[in-house]
């Protein structure tokens, strides 16, 4: 039996709800006070722009549990509970105009977009797409759009192009980049979903600036860009994922290069007693150890489960990420785990380059899909360093794999000659990825 | 929720709010009302009639889900315009589309070339001395 405390979480996302769920296995005895301004927990708002694009039938679908589970599992839940002020001298936090006191406090408050600095962003029409009751307005409002533009191909960008594309709205992409998804994929690895989008008759405008939202009677007529006036009704702003760190500002906590909270592997804070996790923290990159911020609902969740643990007196450790993502765009999947070509570029890592496409089933079993896998090497050691994959199918697992695998320290060498699953319906025999690996055997 | 009673049949319906929704459904929220049906455009007036006698509807969570970052830290200045500077040179070199650059020519024209010259080893130290990461195992 742990020590009778109140742990406070601030925050009902995916960190929050998982920080206090943990928080109150780990310490039964313990008040744990989960608080979220939204009016909904416990559900999945990555599944939003698939509901919006009516791949999944029903909002409903997205919920993992009902409320009444954390009332049932002692977990203290107040949604539409603003936390409106908080202090570590005191250990004191108001939400709903009530004072608590906590012992133990865990901040997972999340993200904002970043707000575009141009005029007319606050024209009707201009639209963010975060939690699920305003994913259901705008999934009303959707009937009515003709033409609307997505601003700036992030993965949730990408989502809502697709998402768009299958309600038949004319779609506009506007990015500055120079590709789809520059942020992390390659120019070659992102061309074949390119192609896919083009082909449900997406609009993509690469290398291209906004200037401003323009409206009439308060409602969003076109945005004008450094390429000319795009007509749009509505606008999704699908910017960068900014930390929000109001609270944790008031309450002193440091943050660190990328704006978020800065945290140790057992997810504490700068500030004795207060934990934080999930959007609103930045952690360690694996290989090059650079704080990385705004990364998948997978890693708030671990994140917050060890912020959890640990608040209710736990010793659990949360690792250095090598951000294994993947996700569809148009007809195709893409993904990849910590560095691409164009970052490694970037960022001056010296690297080679191996690349092999394969088919996800048996060449002869019906549905068999290419897949293009494309690896990083150091060179001389082969160690991997990145990956890039995109293709029909198999992605998601061949990113948490190689993920893995350079969390490991493997090499090129360890993945040419690799086992893997040979079953017709499910794998063939020639794998991609030992397949590029073998190809790299011969540049190191 | 102590207000629940007093919504509306018609407005909880089209917000969702309906009582199999709240309570046998362990509060999930359930569709509106289909449209055009007499409870949708019952609820739609309710909800617009109500909004007017109130003046606004007041800001709902997550309807504007946006902001500008907070001033930045030295470090962080630091960080976004250097990472601004190579993310657009790298894909100068290796994309068929010129970038919509932002970048001014300190880090463009003087940072990025350095970068570029110095030994990846140095380039490490650099990054982990930047960082500001510290304690976490590898």
């Amino acid at each position: 039996m742990g020590e009778a405390h109140t742990i406070c979480v601030i925050g009902g996302g995916a960190a929050g709800i998982s920080a206090a769920s943990m928080a109150k296995r780990s310490n039964p005895d313990a008040h744990v006070i989960c608080m979220t301004e939204f009016e909904d927990v416990a559900y999945s708002p990555c599944g939003v722009p698939y509901v919006l694009g009516k791949e999944i039938p029903e909002f409903e679908r997205l919920f993992l549990a009902g409320p009444e589970q954390y009332v049932e599992s002692g977990v203290d839940l107040r949604r539409e509970t603003v936390v409106t002020a908080v202090s570590a001298t005191d250990r004191t936090l108001v939400a709903g105009g009530e004072t608590i006191r906590w012992d133990r406090l865990i901040v997972c408050t999340g993200f904002n977009y970043t707000l575009p600095t141009v005029p007319g962003t606050d024209l009707d029409g201009v639209t963010y797409v975060k939690n699920i009751r305003r994913g259901v307005q705008l999934n009303e409002k959707l009937n009515d759009v003709k033409k609307a533009v997505v601003l700036e191909s992030t993965p949730l960008g990408v989502e809502m192009l697709t998402a768009f594309a299958h309600r038949g709205i004319e779609t506009h992409l506007v990015d500055p980049g120079s590709w789809l998804l520059s942020q992390v994929a390659d120019p070659d690895i992102a061309e074949p979903v390119q192609k896919s989008l083009e082909e449900l008759g997406c609009n993509l405008h690469f290398g291209v600036g906004l200037e401003a939202f323009v409206g009439s009677n308060g409602k969003l007529r076109a945005l004008q860009t450094t390429a000319g006036e795009i007509e749009a009704e509505m606008c999704v702003v699908a910017t960068h994922k900014e930390p929000e760190t109001t609270l944790a500002r008031a309450l002193g906590l440091k943050l660190g290069s990328t704006g978020g909270i800065v945290v140790d592997e057992t997810m504490r804070t700068s500030v004795e007693g207060v934990f934080a996790a999930g959007d609103c923290v930045e952690v360690p990159q694996g290989m090059t150890n650079v704080a990385v911020q705004g990364l998948t609902g997978a890693h708030a969740m671990q994140q917050g489960r060890v912020a959890g643990a640990n608040a209710g007196g736990g010793g659990r450790r949360y690792n250095a990420v090598y951000v294994p993502w993947g996700m569809v765009g148009g007809q195709m999947q893409i993904g990849g785990a910590s560095f691409g070509e164009h970052l490694a570029t970037a960022a001056g890592i010296p690297h080679i380059v191996c690349t092999a496409t394969g088919v996800s089933r048996a060449r002869y079993y019906p549905g068999a899909q290419l897949i293009t896998v494309k690896l990083l090497a150091e060179p001389g050691t082969g160690t991997l360093i990145g990956a890039q994959m995109v293709g029909g199918e198999g992605i998601k697992e061949r990113a948490d794999f190689l993920a893995f695998a350079m969390k490991k320290g493997s090499t090129l060498e360890d993945i040419a000659w690799m086992e893997n699953v040979y079953s017709p319906p499910i794998g063939a025999l020639y794998e991609p990825m030992s397949t590029a690996a073998q190809n790299g055997l011969a540049k190191l | 929720m102590s207000h629940h009673e007093e919504i509306p049949e018609s407005v909880r319906e089209y917000l969702g709010h309906d009582k199999v929704a709240l309570f046998g459904r362990g509060g999930r929220p359930a569709p509106p009302a289909p449209p055009d049906s007499p409870a949708r455009r019952h609820g739609e007036l309710a909800v617009r009639e109500a909004l007017e006698a109130l003046g606004t509807r007041g800001p709902q969570p997550g309807e504007r889900p946006a902001a500008l970052p907070p001033k930045p830290s030295m470090a962080r200045k630091m960080r976004a315009h250097s990472e601004q500077a190579l993310m657009e040179a790298s894909m100068k070199k290796l994309g068929t589309v010129e970038p919509e650059g932002h970048s001014s020519f300190l880090w463009s024209g003087l940072f990025v070339p350095f970068w570029r010259a110095i030994p990846w080893g140095l380039k490490q130290h650099i990054l982990n001395v930047a960082s500001g990461v510290k304690g976490w195992r590898r």
